[in-house]
């Protein structure tokens, strides 16, 4: 079957290996008995093959053994540096997010006061029962300033029987961050001012043991309330003037809210001017809850990012 | 350097401990290996460099794949992971040409000579020469021939090994062998002043 050059050249490796069976190898015999030139290949192969079985082995240049300790903390390596990162991530999101709530803040209060203030401004009229209890728990943590807002913001709907004139400034108060409205307030109308003062001192210590009751009592604040704004609502009436003052503060830092707040602020006004100086309250609890967070991611971060460092650095001292 | 011996029993021990994550085991696997890791990379890589880092990669890896080695020939297993190295090292060069051809066999110089009993400098010389030129011969074959040429003939494993170690048949084993081997044979009479003035003459079984 197999005579020619062309069929016996491809054999001569196996040929060369031994590996041919006994049948082709007789064939391959008898052709290189005839043809001298596959003779010579055969012999050159066998040649090469030697040649390269002759190569001399290359020493090892270095070592390519593991490091030890190197896979494990590899692994740990790389998951306290994801933990490093996504804390990272976490700590910019708080950061970013503190600056936006505080935006909201101004025009808004905190999370908790915006669901009031919604209660307060779609049911206004009845809001008096349902609004409170929201509101009451926020002002209880947050500081006095904001139990007022979170009042003012309810009172709306409850104070709706107060007059109507102060209307304008009431709002603006509410908006009002929880520094700021002191402040402005304090120069339109004094005689409020005074009023308020004492009436957020007298809430933060009532405040925390009101704080339950409150809640569930959203009537029995308003009574209080109701007093207080009575006294005031003489001050209310100076307000007038104080109100554009006081609107032109938010609309710096919110036109948006001020469009928002414009609705129910017609509503409250009355009773709302003298509560608004205590109005603030329920952003001070958000606004610190904010800032543990922070801390304690900013924390979190350090203690990651110096734990990964140091299994970083570990391997490579072993 | 093909014949090395390894105590199978100890080998298997320390495979299976290795499994279990423990490096000092595996390291010793290492050493025994290395050499021929090293040197199978560097005949696919013509270049001590190429060749010392596919030998790392084949230790990492092996390291990292060895839970999966499911018994069998370890050292076609192993060899396998190097082969995979050298492709990856190779497609790697082919991305960045900069390292010209001759460069990476100038390299091939410092082949230490051959242990043998009593060479003369002319013969370590020669011999050193020839090496040089036989590797230049080894880089020009394709690949896959070059592959199957070094584990048959410079490391010394049968068909069937090879088979394993690159994944092909018996039958592609054999024409790559056969193709390579002439292909390099041409090549070394190209230039027949620096083979061994026997080379047409020797007869010695392989």
């Amino acid at each position: 079957m197999m005579s020619g050059c062309e069929n016996a050249a491809p054999l001569l490796s196996e040929y060369v290996d031994g590996r041919l069976p006994a049948e082709q190898r007789e064939q391959v015999d008898r052709h290189l008995g005839t043809c001298s030139a596959c003779r010579e290949d055969l012999e050159s192969l066998r040649a090469t093959v030697q040649l390269l079985c002759a190569m001399p082995v290359m020493r090892v240049p270095r070592p390519f053994t593991l490091a030890a300790p190197a896979p494990r903390t590899s692994l740990l390596f790389v998951h306290l540096r994801a933990a490093t990162a996504a804390a990272t991530v976490l700590f910019a999101l708080l950061m970013g997010g503190g600056i936006l709530v505080q935006e909201a803040m101004a025009p808004f209060a905190p999370p908790p006061a915006m669901l009031q203030y919604r209660a307060t401004v779609g049911t206004a009229p009845s809001i008096t029962g349902t609004p409170a209890p929201a509101p009451q728990p926020l002002t209880v943590t947050g500081t006095q300033q904001k139990t007022g807002a979170d009042q003012a913001m309810r009172d709306p709907a409850a104070p709706a029987t107060a007059p109507t004139t102060t209307g304008p400034p009431a709002p603006s108060l509410a908006y009002a961050p929880a520094g700021a409205p002191a402040a402005t307030m304090s120069t339109p109308a004094p005689s409020v001012i005074a009023p308020a003062l004492p009436l957020a001192a007298a809430r933060a210590p009532t405040a925390p043991a009101a704080q339950a009751p409150a809640e569930e009592v959203g009537g029995e604040r308003l009574p209080t309330r109701a007093a207080t704004p009575a006294a005031a609502p003489t001050s209310t009436s100076p307000p007038p003037t104080a109100p554009p003052q006081l609107a032109a503060a938010p609309t710096a830092t919110e036109p948006g809210r001020e469009a928002a707040s414009a609705p129910r602020t017609p509503e409250p006004p009355p009773t709302v001017a003298p509560e608004a100086l205590p109005v603030t309250v329920g952003d001070p609890s958000a606004a610190e809850w904010l800032r543990w967070a922070q801390i304690a991611t900013a924390i979190a971060v350090l203690i990651l990012a110096a734990a990964t460092f140091w299994v970083w650095r570990r391997p490579w001292k072993s | 350097m093909s014949d090395v011996e390894h105590p199978e029993v100890n080998e298997q021990s320390l495979i299976a401990v290795s499994q279990k994550g423990d490096v000092t085991a595996f390291n010793r696997l290492v050493i025994l290996y290395q050499e021929r890791v090293y040197n199978l990379a560097y005949r696919m890589l013509g270049n001590s460099e190429s060749a010392a880092d596919a030998a790392q990669d084949t230790f990492v890896s092996a390291f990292q794949a060895i839970k999966g080695f499911r018994g069998g020939s370890f050292r076609a297993w192993l060899l396998r992971i190097v082969t995979n190295a050298c492709y990856d090292q190779l497609r790697r060069r082919q991305r960045q040409p900069a390292v010209s051809l001759d460069g990476i066999i100038e390299e091939t110089g410092d082949v230490p000579p051959i242990a043998s009993n009593s060479p003369t400098p002319e013969e370590v010389a020669s011999r050193k020469e020839l090496a040089v030129h036989i590797q230049k011969g080894l880089l020009e074959l394709p690949p896959e021939q070059r592959i199957v040429v070094a584990l048959s003939d410079v490391q010394g494993l049968s068909y069937e090994e090879i088979a394993e170690v690159t994944r092909s048949s018996l039958g592609t084993v054999k024409s790559r062998l056969s193709r390579g081997r002439a292909h390099l044979r041409d090549y070394l009479l190209r230039q027949p002043e620096l083979l061994p003035s026997d080379f047409r003459h020797k007869s010695r079984g392989k």
